[in-house]
């Protein structure tokens, strides 16, 4: 193992100069060290299995690392590893790692850009904090392809960016394919952007904003082929407050993965449950909802309007269990719904007829406006 | 702009070649100059050596890094 100090500066000739692991914790490791800069080297990790928690290159406590234009190939553990690091990790091929290509833990203001992430275990990138907090990382422009879920789990793997506690993180632009999870999953991540990302042929929620999360942004991202688009839950743990705005969701899987909750359907376009306004969205192919507000009571203040809906089994399914709050439902254009352009639930099920139709029952808290309806 | 760079180059030669003394003998090579900074080679490290590198690249990243130099990866495994 290479101990980096600090101010240490790695420069190599781009695909030419090639480090080879011969076995240890790390290849590259720093302590303490800021200033670190390594640029145009390739680290072959040999697949040698590292211990956990531990990265080909390993960084703890260092202001201003910069690791970029390197290639990181077939890391035995995870790619790069950090811990209250600030800098920048750009430009970088991570291809063939064992856990996961990038992980920082309580970042200190910090760039994930333009990096090539191709086939991982784990996750692609992870953005964690131990505890609730600010953390305000850049993670944008990369290509995130074929992430698997190796360890199994119910979420916690198979995710091409996972965003863990840590607030205020953008997520934007990334290009995202192939992953048996999500493209980007925010968990308790209050504030969390997730803009302009392009992502398709993922096995369980495209886009997740989940548990003790306020305020999400999820704008403008193309999402085709995923179990359900968009997913803004957990406002029983107090998620709450979203914006899910402008995106393109299409050709959803009836199902999602062994291992998640039971409970958890697929074939959904957008799910959201409080204090959220869903616009301006298409949908289309979507085997069970197009888009859905509510699980029992878990409903509070929502807007959903200005969106098209094409084949879906339900257009829009609101929940009118007893305790569920207000939905307004207005101004959308719903398409081939065979089981209603608007239907209340109760959780999964549907139990009432097509809300949108003339005479249809009323609901005090479900406000359905004008909607385009075509059977 | 050209007063400056030069300026800049002598300081980093003369840097370089205080912290080099020792390896520069042992490896009995002439001393590049370069703007990328030390070339590891000046401290025994063999690209395309089937042996470990590991020591001598230890000892190419603590002298350089302490000259704040960056350290130059030739070409090779």
């Amino acid at each position: 193992m290479l101990r980096l100090q600090g101010g240490t500066q790695l420069v190599g000739v781009r695909g030419a100069t090639r480090l080879l692991f011969s076995g240890g914790a790390s290849m590259l490791s720093a302590e303490g060290a800021s200033s670190i800069g390594l640029a145009n080297i390739i680290l072959d990790g040999n697949e040698i299995p590292l211990p956990t928690r531990r990265g080909l290159v390993h960084c703890l406590g260092g202001r201003d690392i910069r690791i970029t234009d390197c290639e990181i190939a077939g890391s035995g553990g995870n790619g790069i590893w950090l811990e209250n690091v600030s800098g920048e990790v750009s430009g970088n091929i991570i291809a063939k790692s064992a856990t996961t290509a990038i992980v920082s833990f309580d970042a200190q203001g910090l760039q994930v850009t333009r990096n090539s992430i191709l086939g991982t275990n784990d996750n692609g990138i992870e953005i964690l904090r131990n505890i609730i907090g600010d953390d305000g990382t850049l993670v944008a422009d990369n290509r995130i392809e074929d992430i698997k879920a190796g360890p199994g789990g119910s979420g916690q793997y198979g995710n091409a960016i996972n965003v863990f506690r840590a607030g205020n993180v953008i997520v934007r632009g990334n290009r995202i394919r192939n992953c048996d999870y999500s493209a980007v999953r925010g968990n308790s991540a209050s504030n969390i952007q997730i803009t302009g990302n392009s992502v398709s042929d993922v096995r369980e929620v495209a886009l997740y904003s989940e548990f003790s999360f306020e305020g999400a942004v999820i704008a403008n991202n193309t999402v085709d082929g995923a179990a359900l688009g968009v997913s803004v839950c957990n406002f029983n743990e107090g998620g709450r407050i979203a914006v899910v705005q402008g995106n393109i969701i299409r050709n959803l899987l009836p199902k999602r993965p062994i291992g998640t909750a039971p409970d958890d359907d697929g074939g959904i376009g957008i799910y959201v449950e409080a204090d959220t306004t869903v616009s301006g969205n298409v949908i289309e192919n979507a085997p069970s909802f197009g888009i859905v507000a509510g699980w029992g009571k878990y409903l509070r203040d929502v807007a959903i309007s200005g969106n098209v809906i094409r084949n879906a089994f339900v257009g829009i399914g609101v929940s009118v269990t007893p305790g569920a709050g207000m939905a307004l439902v207005n101004n959308n254009v719903i398409s081939e719904a065979p089981r209603g352009a608007v239907v209340g639930l109760d959780h999964a099920r549907p139990i009432t007829p097509n809300l949108a139709a003339e005479g249809a029952p009323r609901f005090a808290q479900v406000l359905v406006g004008t909607n385009a309806v075509r059977r | 702009m050209d007063v400056n760079r030069r300026y800049l180059l002598g300081i980093s030669v003369a840097g370089a070649a205080s912290a080099l003394a020792m390896p520069r003998e042992a490896a009995g090579v002439t001393q590049p100059v370069s703007s990328f900074g030390r070339d590891a080679t000046q401290y025994g490290v063999r690209p395309g050596s089937p042996d470990d590198q590991t020591k001598f690249l230890q000892h190419a990243i603590d002298e350089t890094a302490r000259a704040h130099i960056p350290l130059w990866l030739p070409p090779g495994v």
